[in-house]
């Protein structure tokens, strides 16, 4: 925060860092504009104008007659960059947080031999986690990477982890990624953890991430809810 | 919901598709029977149905009532890199492309065409409305917008067939799109697009807004397409230089 800012941008910037930080989340409504002008000794047309920015931001929605809301904006998830869901989301002001559903151990067998090119009785570690932007539920996202290329994954906690912190002290560096994007119809129990009807519509992201000895290091697929979340891609 | 649930159904999808690669089923070949199948994987009747609920929905089955359950062929895939043509990046797919033309007009550009394009408003622009099949199957319907001081007599052009809009621009006009810019949504299908489509059993569609921009930067044609998502899946490789 810059003290020779304007103090409208100001206070958008602390509204910006207490949502991103979680202190108000989806839904919440914020103090009214007088509140805000008196606990800050400022005049309430600043804290409109700051109310009107992030409003421009889709940070906050203001309905007539009952206030302004935390709301989120609608994300563009930019297919060109090798990113992880957090970082696309943290990068517009939205404060992401993880319930891990599912976390373990298990064979590759077929299906995870054949997409990860690894032999059927390769360990592999998956996880299954439901990803939440400012509290509300964003996408689920299934992972599985194969155990022998991050042995001692099993103890991160992907709550607060992510698949990229366990690569970057692996020394994996991810070089490409593979992904196909469809639009599917959501059944149970995604569609309830996504706060969806079923039946509804959903993209669906499935990747590979190849590192750069060339190796298959990480099979994803997430349902992403078609509310909050648009793709964009440029191509030469 | 219990933590047990939430693989459950992956993992009796993960053996009703262990099941079809292990018996080399191809597209179109049935499942066996509801019975047969529970024996085999030894689970109740209630996760298979939704297990396979889910692949039906995902497009990886269909069923057919009173015949059973089908395995469903593979989408069709657009590779959106180093394919900017649907004409040629299709057709190097060695999938058969093209295209009826439902309209073709000049109009004057709206606030939402003026300003994708980077004209004023009400600058004259063509509208290229076309019915795209691939294999002979429609899978969109896509409008184009092309200024018309870019392009004269564009419109004696006929883009009915296999004439690509992207070749007649680089070739009579010297305007090759170096770059385009995708946006990708999902949208519901009106009983009229459902028809025009050929009546898919989802109401569920891609929804694409691209824009072509020339390597000297110049917005040279804007497009809105409406995609079977049931056919059709958009498919993009990212690699670590490509960040922008």
């Amino acid at each position: 925060m810059n003290a020779n800012q304007p103090i409208y941008q100001q206070l958008a910037d602390l509204l910006r860092e207490k949502i991103a930080d979680g202190e108000y989340v989806l839904g919440d409504a914020l103090p009214s504009e007088r509140a805000m002008a008196d606990r800050y000794g400022i005049s309430h047309l600043t804290v409109r104008k700051s109310f009107a920015l992030l409003e421009e931001e889709g940070l906050l929605i203001r309905i007539q007659g009952k206030g302004t809301f935390v709301t989120i904006p609608r994300v563009s998830m930019d297919m060109n960059k090798i990113q992880g869901f957090r970082s696309f989301l943290e990068n517009k002001g939205v404060h992401v947080t993880n319930e891990v559903l599912h976390c373990g151990l298990r064979k590759a067998r077929h299906k995870y031999a054949k997409l990860l090119k690894i032999d059927e009785n390769d360990d592999v570690f998956e996880c299954v986690r439901l990803r939440l932007g400012n509290g509300y539920p964003m996408a689920v996202e299934y992972n599985a990477v194969p155990y022998q290329y991050v042995r001692g994954i099993e103890q991160y906690d992907f709550k607060v982890y992510s698949l990229h912190d366990v690569y970057a002290s692996h020394d994996i560096q991810i070089v490409s990624e593979h992904q196909m994007l469809e639009v599917v119809k959501v059944t149970n129990p995604q569609a309830k953890l996504l706060r969806l009807d079923e039946n509804s519509c959903v993209f669906l992201l499935s990747s590979f991430s190849v590192d750069s000895a060339g190796r298959v290091v990480e099979f994803t697929k997430i349902y992403n809810s078609d509310e909050r979340i648009v793709f964009y891609v440029a191509a030469d | 919901m219990s933590k047990y649930t939430q693989l459950a159904s992956e993992n009796v999808r993960e053996l009703i598709e262990e099941y079809i690669d292990e018996h080399h089923l191809a597209p179109h070949a049935p499942l066996p029977s509801e019975r047969r199948l529970c024996e085999a994987f030894d689970i109740n009747r209630v996760a298979l149905r939704k297990a396979i609920a889910q692949m039906v929905n995902e497009d990886r089955l269909y069923t057919i009532r009173g015949k059973g359950t089908f395995v469903a062929p593979a989408k069709y895939l657009e590779s959106t890199i180093s394919c900017i043509s649907f004409t040629r990046c299709w057709g190097s797919g060695g999938y058969r492309v093209r295209s009826d033309v439902l309209s073709f007009d000049v109009s004057e550009a709206n606030i939402k065409i003026s300003q994708t394009l980077n004209l004023s408003l009400g600058t004259p622009v063509y509208e290229l409305r076309r019915l795209r099949y691939v294999d002979e199957t429609p899978i969109s319907i896509e409008t184009s917008y092309l200024p018309v001081s870019l392009y004269p007599d564009l419109d004696e052009f006929d883009f009915s067939g296999t004439l690509s809009l992207y070749g007649v621009l680089e070739e009579h006009y010297g305007i090759k799109i170096a770059r385009q810019q995708q946006t990708i949504r999902t949208m519901t299908l009106s009983e009229k697009e459902k028809l025009m489509l050929g009546s898919p059993k989802s109401d569920h569609a891609f929804y694409t807004v691209a824009l072509g921009i020339t390597g000297d930067g110049v917005c040279a044609e804007h497009s809105l397409a409406i995609s079977r998502s049931d056919l059709y899946a958009i498919t993009y490789i990212a690699d670590g230089s490509s960040g922008r």
